[in-house]
């Protein structure tokens, strides 16, 4: 059984439909690469499937149960933590409350300890920063606070919405190696990212979306030299480029 | 010192104490779920008049009013919320919304009180007796350190709870981002629940507070609307320290000009002095950026 089953999903907002029948599926400890041009529905997707945005159609199960309709922070608290978009921390508070803001579940202060200093193990950086409000972190530092947040959460699948977006290419390949050292827990996960050669080495598989519909899905390996996804990046299919020569 | 400074500073104190009272709950409930609650007037009134019923009918004694004022009011807060203010703020006008039904709730309640109690102010007997000597030749209260003590108490606690309880930062967190902290977990709508209830509870708590030193009155609950609004605005919303400050700023003003203006130049200098700021720091006096991280 996978970990997450989404099977003929589709959502959007307002009457506008952005998703449309899209199936996939994650199992135990496999990360899937989510690629794919901007705007496409691949934040809306990840939307729907964390209850933040209503699922129009479709099912999401995850455990083999149905979340489609349940509010997200239970689908949180059932494990399924979703990184999103713009990070979401919380300015006004301390980097350390931001961790504690998700650490509601353990009881224990002890339990708390230990959930900072493994978060603290992947990301050093927090802890030097752990008293400052989180509102004078720099964009990479804030980006940290939000995979660490997902961290914290102890989820068995995390979704990481653009751990790229809006950062430098030396921030990005530091944040890329933090993911990986977060894999390392045994944490499956779905990465979206509009480019796919950053999540090679990274991600078990890709599926690429297009208009709101899998275009394609297979390893990684085979699917960087796809010629939908060749066509996708490059403006131009494979077949033609050889005709071309 | 003169006399005179003695008598302002310590008129400031009080007053600054019954309108830190007053904010706490306002600026509860502002700083974790950002709407104007206008019903708040109300719930502090009915905190008042439950603790003069129970006193007046079952003839408890004063101290014993005040968790009977707590619970009144937030018990009607909960109704409130429950039964009118969820409800609306599912829809998408609902901020709008909000803001009439509070004026609807308060105009309502007040209505209420006035057919039960009728429009006569009423007096709770004083919580404590006696009062004491301060330097400068100025007699002080026993009710009035009462009030300074509890507003230091009250919001102590209220501090403390915010920055340090799991259910603070939850309300802290959720006050910067709804969305953020659902996806962490955490179940925003109870939290939302537990605001409204602890704001209320402290509404009437502070009710139940100044009635015993002032009167029982239903004009008392629009004052503290009023003054609870302007400490919070100036203080800049939702944030303690700065409701601290403004309340006693605030009060300083009223007994200053009080005294050497005169008693009737006490509020178009104090809200000429709130234009003012607002112009000039728009935020408050403690405010500082505070924004929404993504929707």
């Amino acid at each position: 059984m996978s970990l997450l089953e989404v099977t003929d999903l589709s959502c959007g907002y307002g009457d506008t439909r952005v998703v449309f029948d899209v199936s996939f599926s994650v199992g135990s400890g496999d990360c899937l690469g989510i690629i794919g041009p901007n705007g496409h529905g691949k934040t809306t997707m990840l939307r729907a499937i964390s209850g933040l945005i209503p699922a129009w159609g479709g099912s999401v199960r995850f455990e083999g149960l149905e979340i489609a309709g349940r509010s997200p922070h239970s689908i949180s608290r059932m494990g399924l933590a979703h990184v999103p978009q713009g990070d979401m921390i919380f300015p006004d508070l301390t980097v350390e409350d931001n961790l504690f803001a998700a650490l509601h579940g353990a009881g224990r202060w002890s339990e708390r300890r230990r959930g900072l200093s493994e978060v603290y193990a992947v990301f050093p950086r927090l802890q030097e920063r752990r008293k400052q409000l989180s509102m004078t972190l720099s964009g990479g530092e804030k980006r940290m606070l939000a995979l660490g947040r997902g961290l914290v959460l102890d989820a068995k699948l995390l979704m990481i919405d653009e751990p790229s977006l809006g950062l430098a290419p030396r921030v990005i390949q530091e944040v890329y190696e933090r993911i990986c050292h977060m894999r390392e827990h045994g944490v499956a996960m779905i990465i979206v990212d509009e480019s796919p050669a950053r999540l090679d080495g990274v991600a078990d598989r890709l599926c690429l979306i297009d208009t709101g519909r899998v275009i394609e899905a297979g390893p990684t390996a085979v699917m960087l030299q796809h010629e939908k996804v060749l066509e996708t990046y490059l403006g131009f299919s494979a077949a033609e480029s050889e005709m071309d020569q | 010192m003169r006399s005179d400074v003695v008598q302002v500073l310590y008129t400031a104190v009080v007053l600054g104490s019954t309108y830190a009272l007053m904010a706490s709950g306002l600026t509860l409930i502002w700083g974790g779920l950002r709407f104007l609650n206008l019903a708040y007037g109300a719930v502090f009134s009915v905190g008042a008049f439950a603790a003069y019923w129970a006193v007046a009918s079952w003839g408890l004694p004063p101290l014993a009013a005040l968790p009977v004022g707590f619970f009144a009011s937030a018990a009607l807060g909960a109704i409130i919320h429950l039964g009118i203010f969820r409800p609306l703020l599912k829809r998408p006008d609902g901020e709008t919304s909000t803001l009439v039904a509070g004026l609807g709730i308060a105009l309502f309640v007040q209505a209420a009180l006035v057919i039960r109690f009728s429009p006569r102010e009423r007096s709770l007997p004083p919580l404590v007796h006696g009062s004491f000597d301060i330097p400068g030749g100025v007699v002080a209260s026993a009710s009035a350190a009462l009030i300074v003590v509890s507003a230091a108490i009250t919001l102590t606690i209220l501090s403390i709870f915010l920055t340090r309880s799991q259910y603070g930062v939850g309300i802290r967190a959720l006050a910067n981002n709804r969305n953020g902290a659902e996806l962490l977990g955490i179940d925003t709508g109870r939290l939302v629940l537990l605001v409204m209830v602890l704001g209320s509870g402290l509404a009437g708590l502070a009710g139940v507070l100044l009635s015993s030193f002032y009167f029982v009155s239903i004009a008392a609950g629009f004052t503290a609307l009023v003054k609870g609004l302007i400490v919070t605005i100036t203080g800049g919303l939702g944030n303690l320290r700065g409701t601290l400050i403004a309340a006693y700023l605030v009060g300083f003003v009223e007994s200053s000009v009080s005294l050497w203006l005169g008693v009737r130049w006490s509020l178009p200098v104090l809200f000429a002095g709130v234009l003012i700021l607002l112009v000039v720091r728009p935020r408050g006096i403690a405010g500082r950026i505070s924004f929404e991280g993504g929707r």
